[in-house]
């Protein structure tokens, strides 16, 4: 869900555009591809989308809103000048604008050199507000849920050093210093849960759901 | 599968880091090295980075600040107001450059064919000599990005021909990525050092100067910052 963000026209700079409809149902690929062309409603429509998960996935790591607000901003910033050289091969944009919202996010955590939220705490979270976009609910739900379990599966201590490298950044070296075990522990740790995290998103076998819809029928 | 299974072995132990962009230092430059020609560790790491992006999507989602959408708005009029400061440090400043004037093209020009004629510098490099080009048939265009006028390309015709490209005006220091259009398809033609905004190099092309209909240049992330059309 967007949540409709009123503009004060007083305070919007002259040669913003303010007239905008409530929802624009382009995908982002087409979004970025009017953006270049200097589209400023799809620039705001793409805003819209998704300025509550990249303001989130910042607070969630900075734990600072004003800090989280200027990261948003800059990695919309970003998104809108590079526009014109997205490259759809690369990945999807989702991807795109979270990677760079983390990017940020762990530049300016190193500069405080601090972790201010537990990872746990930062999943347990945003799995609690998690609203998939209405666009793929079901995939990206399912697809979340998945991931979602396979984490609550996989052992704390791997789980803790997957967390710390994905969102904060840590390498395995700062892991294991971290969490004072030799480094060899902390790589194995963190590629151990990754690959749980991988096979959760691996498609399910067709055999395999043939199988489960049969078994559905019989019982 | 390239090289050795060891190394293999080695750079799928480490896929997971690369994946989740904490691998650094030499053992990053030895993961992506063997990535160049190994397609299955590349595939290996795909998987990785796929996991990883569901990752971020757990993240949670949140309201930002009241006023969170006025502001981003009003930092990007800003911006465009101030002749685009967050773009590429090689146009930053140029609003309160003079444009510089049209004859340093004819110059550039002019040098051009000096240079291929007397088989000096540039020239020199052609091995079976260079057919010296009249002036009448150089091409020239201004290098420009949103308006700035950057530099200048020349294209000599002759067996092979060149194109000259000077970059004068910007701030960008670093390397940058010649791509010429050549028959309607970008080509790249080489990689040029900018020192404090300033540089001039010459590549022969491979075509027929008429083939070629534009040339820019390019970071390494692909984002453009100078154009010409010829």
């Amino acid at each position: 869900m967007t949540r409709a963000i009123g503009i004060a026209v007083p305070d919007v700079p002259p040669g913003v555009a303010t007239s905008q409809a409530p929802s624009d149902t382009r995908s982002d690929e087409n979004l970025l591809g009017a953006m270049a062309l200097n589209d400023e409603g799809a620039a705001i429509a793409l805003i819209r989308r998704y300025q509550r998960r990249l303001f989130g996935l910042a607070l969630g790591i900075v734990s600072d809103p004003s800090l989280a607000e200027e990261i948003a901003q800059e990695a919309l910033i970003r998104v809108w000048k590079h526009a014109p050289v997205y490259d759809v091969r690369r990945g999807s944009v989702t991807t795109w604008v979270l990677t760079i919202t983390r990017n940020l996010s762990i530049d300016a955590l190193r500069m405080r050199r601090s972790i201010p939220v537990e990872p746990d705490d930062l999943i347990a979270l945003g799995l609690a507000s998690r609203e998939p976009d209405p666009e793929d609910a079901a995939e990206l739900s399912d697809a979340s849920g998945r991931v979602h379990r396979a984490l609550q599966t996989i052992p704390p201590e791997q789980r803790q050093a997957l967390l710390l490298s994905a969102y904060y950044g840590l390498t395995a070296e700062e892991i294991s210093e971290r969490e004072s075990i030799p480094l060899g522990t902390a790589k194995t740790r963190i590629r151990a849960a990754l690959i749980k995290v991988r096979a959760a998103l691996a498609p399910i076998d067709e055999e395999d759901l043939v199988q489960m819809k049969e078994q559905g029928r019989d019982e | 599968m390239s090289e050795t299974t060891t190394t293999c072995t080695a750079v799928r132990l480490a896929a997971a880091e690369l994946a989740l962009g904490i691998l650094v230092g030499s053992e990053r430059a030895a993961v992506l090295a063997h990535l160049e020609t190994c397609a299955e560790c590349r595939a290996e790491v795909q998987s990785f980075a796929a996991a990883t992006d569901a990752l971020f999507q757990l993240a949670p989602e949140a309201d930002p600040p009241a006023g969170f959408e006025v502001r981003l708005l009003a930092r990007r009029a800003e911006a465009e107001r101030e002749n685009q400061p967050e773009a590429p440090a090689v146009i930053r400043s140029l609003d309160s450059r003079r444009a510089r004037p049209r004859r340093m093209r004819a110059l550039l020009a002019a040098a051009a064919v000096v240079l291929l004629g007397a088989g000096v510098g540039v020239g020199s490099l052609v091995s079976g000599g260079t057919s010296q080009p009249r002036l009448a048939e150089v091409r020239t265009a201004e290098l420009s990005w949103h308006g700035a006028d950057l530099g200048d390309v020349v294209v000599t015709p002759g067996n092979p021909s060149w194109v000259f490209m000077s970059v004068q005006d910007g701030s960008y220091a670093g390397w940058v990525r010649c791509v010429v259009t050549e028959n309607g398809r970008a080509v790249t033609v080489g990689r040029f050092l900018l020192h404090d905004g300033y540089g001039g190099w010459a590549v022969p092309l491979s075509v027929s100067p008429g083939a070629v209909s534009g040339a820019r240049l390019e970071l390494d992330d692909g984002t453009t910052v100078a154009a010409a059309t010829l």
